[in-house]
C-alpha cells in the first residue's frame, strides 16, 4: 500500500510536469499565432497615421523609422467593411504589416495591371467573399479609383506569372494564397481577383 | 479517453492527428515529452517561404499559353584585354494584338554601350545615339504613328532600360545591343563578368527623384505620358520578383587571350570548352540557364607566361588610343600594426545567404587579427550600431566578444549606409598604425553620390576595402568606393568562396601598397584614371589614354612609393598589338570622369555639354544620351486602333512571380489549442485515477 502510494505520487509528479510542459508549448504556439495576427492589426493603425502624414500617398512617408516600405494607396470595400492601407513592395517582411503593391506592376490609376498581394489569413481573408460585379475602391494621391470585380480564379504559382503591362485598360489584381482554410503557409496555389476600372 | 483525443485532433492536419493518436496509447512521461517535442518540431519545421519557380506568362482568360516571350543570347568575343559583347534579345508576340515590351537590362560596370540594331524579318534598322530627350520624343512619335521602334537608355549606373514597340501579333523582332568591356586582371587571373540579374537598389526615404521610366503605352499622348512619369518617380526600383529578360539565356564566348593558358573555368556555371591552339570556343554546358546569378568566366595564363606589361593601340580617324597594363613587382614587408574597422551591412536586402556569407567573412577577418592590432565592428541597416565606441586593442577576450556579436547579427530594415560610413571614417588611428576599413555589403544603394562624396572628403589616412556579397553585388559601387577610398575591393559570390576571397583581401591588407604613383609620358596624352590608384598585391596598373594623333612613342616612366622608399620603373611604349574598341572604352572612362566632376558640384552646363559631345562623337549611351532605332514605314494600320489592343493584349515582357501570401498562424493556433486540450485531458485522467 505504501509502495503503491509512492508510485502513485511519483507518477502524479511526472504527469504534472508533462502537463506544465504542454501548457508552455501551447502558450508558445498561441503566442506565435497571436503575434502574427496582432502585428497585422497593429501595423494597420500605424499605417493609417503614416497615410495621413504622407498626404494620401503623395509623399513617401515611412510608417515607422526602421520600415523598409511606405504606404502607397488605400483599398476599400464598403460592402464588406474593408479599409486597408496598401504598402510598397510585396516582400514577406512587408506583407506581415499589410497588403502590398508589387513595384514592378502598374501604379493604380495607370494603364496595365496593378498587383496587390495580401495574407489569406489576415488582411486578404475577405477576398473569398468577393463576387463578380462587386465594387472596390482605391484611393491614391487624391484620386478615388472605382473598380468592379470581373472574375476570380485559382492559379499555380509554380507555373504561372502575372502579366504587368502592355494593355491600355486599368486592371487591379488582388492576390492571396489558396485554399483559404489551409493550415500551413507555403502552398503553390494562389487566388486571384481581377477587377477592372469603371 | 482515446476516442476523445482523436475527436480533438480531427480538425487538425493529418500529421498532427497521427502524432496524437500514437501518444494517446502511451503512458509514460518520456513518451509525452517525445510527442511534445515532435509537435514542436513539426510546427517549426514548416516552410516559411514558397518555391520561387515561375516560368510562364498568363493570359486574361486564365489559360497558360505564353502571350509573349523574350529569349536572350549573349556572344562574348574576348581578345586579350578587351571584349566585344553582343546581347541579342528576341521578342515574340504570341498574342492576338499589337504589343510593346519593356525590360531592364543589367550590363557589366564600365560597359561602353554603342550599338542597337533592330531586326525585323530580313530588314535591319540601325540605331542612332541622340540626346536623351530627343531620343524619347523620336521614340514616342514613332510609337504613336504605328512604326516599329526601340529605345535603349541608361537607367542607373549599370542598368539599362530597353523598350520595343509596335510588335504585330505573331511577329518576332530581334534587338541586338553591342558594347565594349575591359577584361579584369588581378592576382594572376583574367576574368570577365556578365550580369544575369541585379540586386534591387534601396532608395533612402528623403531623396530626390529617381531615374524615371520612359515607356508609356502607345495610345497615350506624349503630354499625358510626361505627367505619368512625374507621378511614378517615388517608386523604388522594380521589386525582386521582376526578373530581367526571360528564363531562357544562351551564352557563347570566343577567347583569344594571346597567351598560353593553364586553364579556363567558371565558378558560377558549367562550361563546354573546345580548344584550337590559343583559341577557345566556350559555351554553357546546360545550353539554357536561369537568370539567377551572374556569369563569371576566368582564365589563367601558364605561370611562365604571366604578363607583367602590355600595350595595345587603336587608331581611329584622327585619334589614337592606347591601353596600358603594367604589373609592378610586390614585395612582402615587415608586418605593420593596423587598426581594422569592420563594417557589415545588415539591411533587409542581405537576408538569406548574403548575411551568412558576410558573417563568415567578418569572422575570418576577426580571426586574422593579431594582439598588436586594434579593431572595431560596426553594423548598419536603418540604424548604425558600433560594438565599441572607439577602436580597442585586439585582446583575445574582445575579439571573442566581437565574434559572438557578429554571429548573432541578422538582416532586417533599410540600407542607411551614410551614417555607418561617417562613423567608420570619423576616427584616426594612433601614429604607427595603418587604418583599414573593411566594408561588407551587397551595395544595394540607389543614391550612391552622397556616399562617394563622404568617402572622398573624410578619408584622411584611412583606406577603404569594400567586400561585395551575394549573387549580384553592385559592381559599380564597389569599384568606385574602392577607388575613392584608395583601397581595393573583392567580391564573394557564394559561401564556398568566402575563404578564398578573404585570403585575397588579407594579401592586400598585409602588404604595403604602391602609392603616390605618377606617370611620365614622352607625349601629350589624356589618361584615365586621372588620379592613379594605390596598387595592392596582385593588382596591375590599367591605363587607357588618348594620344596625339601622330605621336611617336618612346619610353615612359612610372614613379611612386613602396613601403616608404621611392620606387620607379621604366615603361616601354612600343606597340605590342592592335586592339579594337579602345576609343569607345576611353570615351566611357571620360564620361564617368565628367559624371564625377558633376557630382562634385562642377559647372553643370559646361560639363554636361562636354559629356554629351563625347558621347555623341563616340556613339555611346550615357546618363544624357540614348540609343533609338525607328522603322521608316508605318506597320500598325491606322484603322487598328489601340483600344483593340486593350482587350486582349495581355503581356509583353515584364511579368512577375507571386508573393508568398499566407502565414501559418492558423496552424499555430490549432496546435496550441491541441496542446491545451491534451494538458486538460491529462488532468481529467489524473482525477479519475485518484
Amino acid at each position: 500500500m505504501n509502495r503503491g502510494g509512492a508510485d502513485d505520487i511519483a507518477s502524479r509528479h511526472r504527469r504534472r510536469a508533462a502537463r506544465l510542459l504542454l501548457i508552455a508549448l501551447a502558450a508558445l504556439l498561441l503566442g506565435q499565432a497571436g503575434y502574427l495576427q496582432a502585428k497585422a492589426l497593429l501595423a494597420q493603425v500605424l499605417l493609417e497615421h503614416a497615410w495621413q502624414r504622407s498626404d494620401a500617398g503623395r509623399t513617401a512617408t515611412r510608417p515607422w523609422p526602421w520600415a523598409d516600405t511606405r504606404p502607397v494607396a488605400r483599398l476599400q470595400v464598403a460592402a464588406l467593411d474593408v479599409d486597408l492601407i496598401v504598402l510598397a513592395g510585396d516582400s514577406g517582411r512587408t506583407l506581415a504589416f499589410g497588403p502590398a503593391w508589387n513595384e514592378a506592376s502598374a501604379l493604380p490609376g495607370h494603364a496595365g495591371a496593378s498587383i496587390v498581394s495580401g495574407h489569406r489569413d489576415t488582411h486578404f481573408a475577405f477576398l473569398q467573399r468577393l463576387r463578380p460585379g462587386d465594387g472596390l475602391e482605391i484611393e491614391r494621391a487624391g484620386l478615388r479609383l472605382r473598380y468592379r470585380v470581373r472574375a476570380t480564379r485559382v492559379v499555380d504559382a509554380r507555373t504561372t506569372r502575372l502579366a504587368t503591362g502592355g494593355a491600355d485598360d486599368e486592371r487591379l489584381l488582388l492576390v492571396t494564397c489558396y485554399p483559404f482554410d489551409a493550415w500551413a503557409a507555403g502552398g503553390p496555389l494562389r487566388y486571384v481577383v481581377e477587377a477592372e476600372r469603371r | 479517453m482515446r476516442k476523445r483525443v482523436r475527436s480533438g485532433g480531427r480538425e487538425s492536419a493529418p500529421a498532427a492527428t497521427a502524432v496524437i493518436r500514437e501518444h494517446s496509447a502511451m503512458s509514460t512521461m518520456l513518451r509525452f515529452l517525445f510527442a511534445a517535442a515532435l509537435l514542436g518540431a513539426a510546427a517549426f519545421a514548416l516552410p516559411a517561404t514558397a518555391d520561387s519557380g515561375s516560368l510562364e506568362v498568363q493570359r486574361g482568360d486564365g489559360s497558360h499559353a505564353a502571350v509573349a516571350s523574350l529569349d536572350t543570347k549573349v556572344d562574348l568575343a574576348i581578345n586579350g584585354l578587351v571584349a566585344e559583347v553582343r546581347v541579342t534579345q528576341r521578342f515574340r508576340n504570341d498574342g492576338e494584338a499589337w504589343q510593346q515590351g519593356e525590360y531592364l537590362l543589367p550590363l557589366p560596370e564600365g560597359a561602353a554601350v554603342h550599338a542597337l540594331t533592330l531586326r525585323i524579318g530580313q530588314r535591319l534598322i540601325v540605331g542612332e545615339v541622340r540626346e536623351k530627350e530627343a531620343a524619347r520624343s523620336e521614340f514616342a512619335a514613332a510609337v504613336a504613328s504605328g512604326r516599329k521602334a526601340s529605345l535603349v537608355e541608361a537607367h542607373s549606373a549599370n542598368l539599362f532600360r530597353t523598350v520595343i514597340a509596335n510588335v504585330a501579333p505573331g511577329e518576332s523582332v530581334e534587338i541586338e545591343i553591342g558594347y565594349w568591356q575591359q577584361v579584369d586582371f588581378r592576382d594572376g587571373e583574367f576574368s570577365l563578368v556578365f550580369p544575369l540579374t541585379y540586386t534591387p537598389r534601396y532608395a533612402p526615404a528623403q531623396t530626390d527623384a529617381l531615374p524615371e521610366p520612359v515607356s508609356e503605352p502607345a495610345s497615350e499622348p506624349v503630354s499625358e505620358s510626361k505627367a505619368a512619369v512625374v507621378e511614378t518617380t517615388t517608386a523604388i526600383t522594380p521589386a525582386a520578383g521582376a526578373r530581367i529578360g526571360s528564363p531562357t539565356i544562351v551564352i557563347a564566348a570566343t577567347l583569344d587571350a594571346g597567351l598560353p593558358l593553364a586553364r579556363v573555368e567558371s565558378a558560377t556555371h558549367a562550361l563546354a570548352i573546345r580548344q584550337n591552339g590559343q583559341h577557345y570556343a566556350i559555351a554553357l554546358a546546360d545550353t539554357v540557364v536561369a537568370a539567377d546569378r551572374d556569369f563569371v568566366l576566368r582564365w589563367t595564363p601558364q605561370p611562365s607566361a604571366t604578363p607583367t606589361a602590355a600595350l595595345l593601340r587603336e587608331r581611329s580617324g584622327d585619334e589614337q588610343f592606347a591601353l596600358l597594363m603594367l604589373l609592378p613587382p610586390t614585395q612582402p614587408a615587415g608586418a605593420m600594426p593596423r587598426e581594422l574597422v569592420l563594417v557589415i551591412d545588415t539591411s533587409g536586402s542581405m537576408e538569406g545567404s548574403s548575411i551568412t556569407q558576410a558573417r563568415a567573412a567578418l569572422d575570418l577577418a576577426l580571426q586574422h587579427l593579431t594582439p598588436v592590432d586594434r579593431f572595431n565592428v560596426i553594423q548598419f541597416n536603418s540604424r548604425t550600431t558600433a560594438l565599441f565606441d572607439h577602436a580597442v586593442p585586439a585582446a583575445a577576450k574582445d575579439v571573442a566578444l566581437a565574434r559572438e556579436w557578429v554571429a548573432g547579427l541578422h538582416a532586417d530594415g533599410g540600407t542607411e549606409m551614410l551614417p555607418a560610413l561617417n562613423l567608420a571614417l570619423r576616427d584616426a588611428a594612433p601614429t604607427g598604425y595603418l587604418r583599414q576599413i573593411v566594408f561588407v555589403t551587397d551595395g544595394a544603394v540607389e543614391q550612391a553620390d552622397a556616399l562617394y562624396t563622404a568617402i572622398e572628403s573624410q578619408l584622411g589616412a584611412s583606406r577603404l576595402f569594400p567586400v561585395g556579397i551575394g549573387s549580384a553585388p553592385n559592381a559599380q559601387f564597389l569599384r568606385k568606393a574602392a577607388e575613392l577610398g584608395r583601397g581595393s575591393s573583392v567580391v564573394i559570390r557564394d559561401l564556398n568562396a568566402v575563404g578564398e576571397s578573404m585570403q585575397q583581401l588579407f594579401a592586400k591588407l598585409d602588404r604595403p601598397a604602391l602609392r603616390d604613383l605618377h606617370l611620365d609620358l614622352p607625349v601629350n596624352a589624356e589618361v584615365y584614371p586621372q588620379r592613379l590608384p594605390d596598387l595592392y598585391h596582385g593588382e596591375p596598373l590599367l591605363l587607357i589614354a588618348r594620344l596625339a594623333p601622330n605621336a611617336v612613342v618612346g619610353r615612359g616612366r612610372i614613379e611612386g612609393q613602396l613601403a616608404g622608399a621611392p620606387w620607379s620603373q621604366a615603361l616601354s611604349l612600343d606597340l605590342q598589338g592592335q586592339a579594337q574598341g579602345l576609343g569607345r572604352l576611353w570615351a566611357q572612362r571620360k564620361i564617368e570622369a565628367l559624371d564625377d566632376a558633376l557630382r562634385r558640384g562642377g559647372d553643370e552646363t559646361a560639363l554636361r555639354s562636354e559629356l554629351v559631345a563625347v558621347a555623341l562623337r563616340h556613339h555611346l549611351v550615357s546618363r544624357h544620351t540614348s540609343l533609338v532605332a525607328v522603322d521608316r514605314t508605318p506597320q500598325r494600320p491606322a484603322d487598328a486602333p489601340l483600344q483593340t489592343v486593350a482587350v486582349d493584349n495581355e503581356a509583353p515582357a515584364g511579368s512577375v512571380a507571386f508573393a508568398q501570401t499566407a502565414t501559418s498562424s492558423r496552424l499555430w493556433l490549432a496546435l496550441g489549442l491541441l496542446a491545451l486540450l491534451v494538458a486538460f485531458l491529462l488532468r481529467e485522467r489524473e482525477g479519475t485515477l485518484r
